[in-house]
């Protein structure tokens, strides 16, 4: 049952990161398609600023959990490898249920504050010729937030099985994204 | 206590960090924890709005393009048919494969930007042949290391988008101001191969004539499906970004649609292909760009909770002069990258030095430059050096870790000189931006 809930929760991560997938293609195209329109058809968009720096800051936190998942964040671990594998697994247990649940839990709070707060007022981009209105920007980063911090709990929850039983979940050392 | 209270961010961030806690995950919870002390309720708000300023970067925009333009070249037989090309016009050099190798990184450097990427892409491809023509292991790890480190150098460079990021300067500014030195780099490289091979050529010798003398049409063939496209689409990032015909960001994109436009063109596009490079793209994007995040959370609370004052206070009773303060900062990053990630190095140490350098009247863009220098020579600096890492994981069993770092001096020196010469001659560094975006 546990397993269920952890590998669904890899999987829910998986599909947050498939958004991220399909936006940095967006960015790709919206990004060439605004170079064409202002050289070849003298046709500068007003979209084009505000929509690069939204798919990227999108991009990167809806794939954050992903990442996590695949254990891909860059570890410093030439030190810590050397300890017993139970003790790597209790002290990343330790710091995600004591530090980063509780810090990255109120910055996701914070930022669903925000997302339900703009939402209702229907602010829009202020400084912006286009002026697009800024929750679906402000609920793309509360998503992403959100996963992270789900995928960190299922992290924790296997590091505090791998204090018990090491083969039963992954090293905690690092990999490189491939 | 309370003037106390930002120096100890530094031990508790390397606390966790050495026990092998995710980066970007020390310095949010770094943040957090003494963010309470200074903004406590408002914690949250704070780290979410530092969020959110990381996320709304126009110019930081540019990185995942950059990063899926490289993800995609290499999965092309870019890097491939370059090196063949290279080989043919530089095989008969005293040294040949060495200096094709040093010279199509720079290339395929320019086309990515990712350290590392270009390392082992590289390597896998050249560390055979130089095997097989009898080249020194050590000149071999050496070529290796220094070709894929000059990822940081040489221009579009990730470690220089982030930098322009935080020091407001401009990523055009900055990308000129590395041309001449990332080009003296691998002048200073290529020289060092050649005089070894003149001196020692059982070390490094000439490519046989049968391999390199191919009819002319042959020849011409490969220097125009291997060079060409890859050098027009590097030469039309570059000046678009130099010539302010279109943002770093929009010229990333015109590169990553380039990048795509010539897999097709190369018949090597597959949809399988596209969708391993948009995952990998996203996962180094959401791992640089979440460091980056935790990088701004850990500085904007440490500047606000006394750090600055600290800082001022130190460099005050040091009372250095401006090219004493540059020396120490230079030294600290230094000793920073044998433990730290490039990335981190800048996030944490950059906001820091901001400050002092501006005071002490430090020219903004020579100082870039030489702190892209320093973290590219202490990238390949025994004995922690990231590249050898990376060379270790691809390089075959017979390449012993002695050869490694033996291999690898005499280029380290190659980029203490290079350093040397742009601490001297800081025009090196910041003629080209003057002329070139001064008007």
């Amino acid at each position: 049952m546990l397993y269920r809930i952890l590998g669904a929760i890899d999987r829910a991560s998986f599909a947050v990161a498939a958004v991220a997938m399909a936006t940095i293609l967006g960015l790709v195209f919206s990004m060439a398609y605004e170079v064409v329109a202002r050289y070849a058809f003298n046709a500068p968009t007003v979209w084009a600023y505000d929509v690069s720096y939204m798919l990227n800051g999108a991009l990167f936190l809806l794939a954050a959990a992903y990442t996590l998942a695949k254990n891909n964040h860059v570890r410093i671990d030439f030190l810590s490898a050397r300890l017993p594998i139970r003790a790597q697994h209790g002290s990343n247990a330790l710091f995600y249920l004591v530090l980063f649940l509780p810090g990255l839990g109120v910055a996701t709070w914070a930022a669903g504050e925000t997302t339900w707060k703009t939402l209702l007022s229907g602010e829009v981009e202020a400084v912006s010729p286009w002026a697009p209105v800024i929750w679906p920007f402000n609920a793309a980063i509360a998503i992403g937030l959100a996963a992270l911090w789900l995928q960190s709990a299922a992290e924790t929850v296997r590091h505090l099985i791998g204090m018990r039983v090491p083969e039963r979940v992954r090293a905690p050392s690092a990999s490189l994204p491939h | 206590m309370d003037d106390f209270l930002p120096a100890l961010m530094f031990p508790a961030l390397f606390a966790l960090i050495f026990l092998g806690i995710p980066v970007a995950f020390a310095l949010i919870a770094t943040a957090f924890v003494f963010g309470i002390v200074a903004f406590g309720d408002n914690i949250g708000q704070i780290l979410f709005s530092r969020t959110l300023g990381v996320a709304a970067s126009p110019v930081l925009a540019a990185i995942p393009l950059f990063i899926f333009m490289g993800s995609m070249l290499e999965r092309t037989s870019i890097a491939k048919r370059l090196f063949e090309a290279m080989q043919i016009w530089l095989g008969r050099m005293p040294g040949g494969l060495a200096v094709a190798t040093i010279t199509m990184c720079g290339v395929f450097a320019a086309a990515t930007g990712i350290i590392g990427a270009v390392e082992t892409v590289i390597g896998m491809m050249a560390i055979p042949p130089m095997l097989k023509h009898g080249y020194d292991k050590g000149l071999i790890s050496g070529t290796i290391c220094a070709g894929g480190s000059l990822g940081t150098i040489i221009p579009p460079s990730v470690t220089v988008i982030i930098y322009a990021s935080i020091a407001e300067l401009s990523i055009g500014d900055l990308f000129v101001g590395i041309i001449i030195p990332g080009l003296l780099m691998i002048l200073f490289f290529v020289g060092y191969i050649v005089v070894l091979g003149i001196l020692k050529p059982s070390s490094a010798p000439p490519l046989p004539r049968e391999i390199v003398s191919i009819p002319r049409r042959q020849k011409l063939a490969v220097t125009a499906t291997g060079l060409l496209p890859a050098t027009l689409l590097v030469a039309a990032v570059l000046g678009s970004i130099i010539f302010g015909v279109a943002s770093p960001t929009e010229a990333a994109a015109v590169g990553a649609a380039g990048a795509l436009i010539l897999t097709l063109a190369y018949g090597e596009f597959s949809w399988r292909i596209l969708y391993e490079v948009v995952r990998k793209s996203v996962s180094i994007s959401a791992m640089v760009m979440l460091i980056v995040v935790g990088g701004a959370m850990f500085s904007g609370v440490f500047l606000v909770n006394g750090g600055r004052v600290l800082v001022a206070d130190i460099v005050q009773t040091l009372a250095l002069p401006p090219g004493g303060l540059v020396a120490v900062f230079l030294l600290i990053v230094f000793l920073f990258g044998f433990v730290l990630d490039w990335i981190t190095i800048v996030l944490i140490a950059l906001p820091i030095f901001l400050a002092p350098l501006k005071a002490a009247g430090v020219d903004q863009v020579w100082f870039a430059v030489l702190m892209v220098v320093v973290i590219q020579t202490s990238y390949m600096t025994p004995p922690m050096a990231p590249a050898i890492f990376y060379l270790r994981s691809i390089a075959p069993k017979e390449i012993t870790y002695g050869q490694m770092y033996r291999g690898v001096m005499p280029f380290v020196v190659a980029e203490l000189l290079v350093l040397a010469v742009v601490a001297l001659f800081p025009a090196t560094a910041t003629y080209l931006p003057k002329i070139l975006i001064g008007f």
